[in-house]
């Protein structure tokens, strides 16, 4: 049968080995471990900022740019992801001396000399045709879809389960005159050219 | 993403539309609002370097909305954000947000969970998972969501299935599946601290702190204390109800990236806490019935370890294994619980356009109840296992726009022998913003411990020659209760900031539990005599439930979201008790705003229809939050209305069961360094 318990331990917890103490003891414990906590951007935002870190993390050949503080350009082939927010997030702003620029190609075949290639997913099927025509040109390729790399991109953007992940192909890259410092190579995953 | 027993990496298919103050509130000053909005700077991402651009979590609501258009079932996530801004403090709470699900708050910390019908406060027809983890118990089948307490800063997201998930997740995911997921201890680096109270919600207070424990682990240990307000009594809201809640719970994960391609998890927490609990027991001697109060204590323990490896994007294995202790000391009896779990996936593409998904494994339960007159079982003990495997294939048939998956989940239990759980499902998807998919799955929940050895003694007649005492009891030949579901659902994404999800269902259900009268017989153990009019359980129950789930999000604005979620339900099962229980339609909407000088501004109101089992009418609630960080987001203060439209009200089960829920206040500060 069912005892009535006492009333006595009315206000008593005894699931609590987390008094104040602890919790003081803790927050002391974790100072200055970390750096702020993540934040959230919405994702082309933060994509438009990875192409200013690649500004920033790759360097192209003398002969690329015509002047010491010539523009870099950013090309984007394919239907435009990133409406305005690419533009916002770059004016203004300069590496190295540069500032950048921004140009639109609608089709492969438009495609023109610039120093990063942004590969809209638009553009899946016609990636052969793209790395093609860009690899005419010291041009960083920048893809978003999970093969981009593989395929003989230069770089890819991935996000996976709502966080980004970068794939570097350094192979691409030498290939079209580029270098990686060794940071980026770092935050990046190494992928082959290869099925 | 397919259907498959994995992250499903997406957003809410979530809901809704302005609570009418707020509506009034922005209508005021539009003009105003517009402008303040767009002048407050968005932080500049150019001035986040590398490492930490990769930390940064995606936001947009529409893109997240592009992953979840490809599962082929009914899926909302609840992420840890929108948590945050609902204000919730457990997770029944939060599953009030999800389209299709019933949340019935019977007492201060007692809630009926239920997807898709047959509401109950042990709703047997739901698997609910933690991290992996599942939590339901083996004595009824159902949760007790007065001990599933998590580290809500520490949830990336709760992903729900609804509908049968079976063929993936096993027994008893019946009418849907919540996993509650946490984030990764490499996420959550940096001490936290929160603390506040109110008038219900008396006192919370929680910590955690992430470290680098080396250069490729991440650690995150947290301890947390929460104490909340008995209700109003159910027959007479002038005096209390004697139903308060307090838990202490802490835990710790850690991650290790032990290559490039491993991956190894180790987590493990600890709870304690009481909840009062007083109701009417029968009793053999006169008056027959006896008002119990008691102060029941909880414990639980648990350890988890999991090792995934990725070859690539579409091959992968893992292992995980845990062992979960629970322990729960009610007025009636006591159970000690042990469950030791393995489970082995295998993901690989065999051919182009094929991505299987297999796995295997094992649980064993150990249980012991020690009962009383009132609730027993017998015998007390009970060794059980499970073994089980699962494989699915999900076959490109066209392109990337036409998807078909089979697949099955086959177990082997103490109780039914052999079950499968096959389903098809087929997914069509036109373009990036349009998706439609329809679905047939059999599903089961297989019998439970009391379905079998149970015995539950709620009244007892006196007055004639010896008390007669009516007794549920348990049945050998229990039947596993079966589902045969039918699903359809379109997603759709017409114009940019909106996104529509809707999902249909049949369900057709057979061998669902009922009671039979038997034979009368004398008792003499315990004393005195007695007759025992005996209700033994059987599966008689049969019928056909119908329903509609519409989500709607609308981005109507970069600071504005608004959501609204509709659910239709109709049951027409050969048990009206069961048609009575669960309601007809509800309405839930949301709105949230992030208003200039980092205020934010969060509603919900929700409307649920009456519940003629319980002469219960329908309501509408609404619960307000509003917040302010520093611009650093280190610091965050907010203050929470809860159920704001009524002193008290009353939400599920009979006037002698359930308790009146009080409107709420809370304060809470945050801070993070």
């Amino acid at each position: 049968m069912p005892v009535l318990k006492s009333e006595a331990s009315r206000s008593t917890c005894r699931g609590t080995p987390l008094g104040a103490g602890a919790l003081i003891l803790l927050c002391l414990a974790g100072r200055g471990l970390a750096q702020d906590a993540p934040d959230t951007l919405p994702e082309y935002v933060i994509k438009a900022g990875f192409l200013f870190n690649f500004a920033k993390y790759v360097d192209w050949p003398a002969s690329a740019f015509p002047q010491a503080d010539s523009p870099i350009q950013i090309g984007i082939v394919g239907k435009d992801p990133f409406g305005a927010d690419l533009e916002k997030t770059l004016k203004n702003k300069t590496v190295k001396n540069r500032t950048f620029t921004v140009v639109h190609f609608a089709e492969p075949g438009d495609i023109r000399s610039c120093h990063m290639l942004f590969v809209s997913k638009s553009e899946k099927g016609r990636l052969p045709e793209i790395l093609e025509q860009a690899g005419r040109w010291p041009v960083l390729t920048v893809g978003e879809d999970p093969d981009f790399a593989r395929s003989g991109g230069a770089t890819t953007i991935l996000i996976e389960q709502e966080k980004p992940r970068l794939e570097v192909n350094p192979e691409a890259a030498e290939k079209a005159g580029l270098t990686i410092s060794a940071k980026l190579l770092k935050a990046a995953t190494i992928v082959k050219t290869g099925k | 993403m397919p259907f498959r027993k994995r992250r499903l990496g997406t957003r809410p298919g979530g809901p809704i539309v302005g609570v009418l103050a707020l509506l009034l509130l922005a209508a005021g000053r539009p003009a105003a609002f517009a402008q303040d909005a767009a002048q407050e700077p968005r932080q500049d991402v150019t001035e986040i370097d590398l490492d930490d651009l990769l930390k940064v979590h995606v936001s947009s609501p529409s893109k997240k909305d592009q992953s979840l258009n490809d599962v082929p079932a009914a899926v909302t996530v609840l992420r840890g954000e929108d948590l945050r801004r609902i204000g919730a403090t457990t997770i029944a709470e939060a599953m009030r947000a999800v389209p299709g699900f019933h949340v019935g708050r019977t007492k201060s910390s007692v809630w009926a969970v239920s997807p898709r019908g047959f509401s109950d406060e042990l709703s047997n027809k739901l698997l609910v998972l933690i991290d992996g983890r599942s939590v339901y118990s083996p004595l009824h089948s159902g949760v007790y969501w007065d001990v599933q307490d998590v580290f809500l800063d520490d949830v990336d997201r709760i992903e729900v299935i609804r509908g049968p998930g079976g063929t993936l997740w096993g027994a008893n995911a019946i009418n849907g599946v919540v996993n509650v997921i946490s984030k990764p201890a490499g996420d959550t680096q940096g001490v936290l601290v929160t603390a506040g109270g109110g008038t219900e919600e008396r006192v919370f207070t929680g910590a955690r702190a992430g470290f680098k424990a080396a250069d490729n682990v991440d650690v995150r240990v947290f301890a947390k204390y929460a104490l909340r307000d008995d209700a109003l009594d159910g027959v007479d809201p002038q005096h209390r109800a004697y139903d308060g809640w307090n838990l202490g719970n802490t835990g710790f994960r850690a991650d290790w990236k032990a290559s490039a391609s491993d991956r190894v998890t180790v987590s493990g927490g600890y709870y304690e806490g009481q909840v009062k609990e007083q109701f009417a027991s029968a009793t053999l001697t006169a008056p027959f019935v006896e008002t119990i109060r008691d102060r029941m204590d909880l414990k639980g323990a648990n350890a988890l370890f999991r090792w995934e490896r990725t070859f690539d994007p579409t091959s992968s294995i893992s292992v995980q294994m845990y062992y979960d202790y629970t322990f729960r000391d009610e007025a009636v009896f006591k159970d000690v619980l042990h469950t030791g779990d393995f489970d082995f996936q295998h993901r690989f593409t065999p051919t182009e356009g094929n991505d299987v998904i297999w796995g295997v494994g094992y649980r064993i339960y150990r249980s012991t109840t020690d009962g009383s007159f009132t609730f027993n079982v017998n015998p007390p003990g009970h060794t059980d296992d499970v073994i089980s495997a699962f494989i699915q294939d999900e076959i490109l048939l066209f392109k990337d726009r036409l998807r078909l998956t089979l697949g099955s989940k086959f177990e082997q239990n103490d109780y039914s022998g052999f079950e499968f759980q096959p389903t098809a499902r087929l997914a069509w998807t036109p373009e990036e913003t349009h998706m439609a998919w329809a679905s047939l799955t059999r599903a089961v929940r297989t019998p439970s411990i009391i379905d079998n050895d149970g015995r539950l003694t709620p009244t007892v007649i006196g007055g004639g020659a010896v008390p007669i005492a009516l007794s549920i009891f348990g049945n050998e030949d229990f039947q596993t209760e079966t589902l045969l579901a039918t699903e359809a659902g379109y997603r759709v994404r017409p114009v940019d900031p909106l996104s529509l999800d809707l999902a249909l269902f049949m369900n057709h259900y057979d061998r669902i539990r009922t009671g039979s009268i038997g034979a009368p017989f004398l008792e003499t153990t315990p004393p005195p005599l007695h007759a025992v009019i005996p209700v033994n359980l059987d599966n008689r129950q049969h019928g056909q439930t119908r329903g509609v789930e519409l989500a709607a999000n609308l981005q109507a604005a970069p600071w504005w979201l608004l959501q609204v979620n509709y659910t239709y339900l109709h049951m027409n099962m050969n048990t009206d008790t069961t048609n009575r229980r669960s309601p007809h339609e509800q309405v839930w909407l949301r709105s949230a705003m992030d208003l200039p000088g980092n205020f934010s501004v969060d509603a919900t109101a929700r409307y649920v229809s009456g519940l003629p089992a319980f002469d219960l009418k329908s309501y509408v609630e609404a619960d307000l939050r509003l917040a302010w960080r520093d611009a650093s987001r280190r610091f965050e203060a907010a203050i929470v209305g809860q159920n704001l439209a009524h002193k008290s009200h009353s939400e599920f089960d009979v006037a002698s069961k359930r308790s009146e829920i009080q409107r709420g206040v809370y304060a809470s500060l945050t801070c993070r360094f």
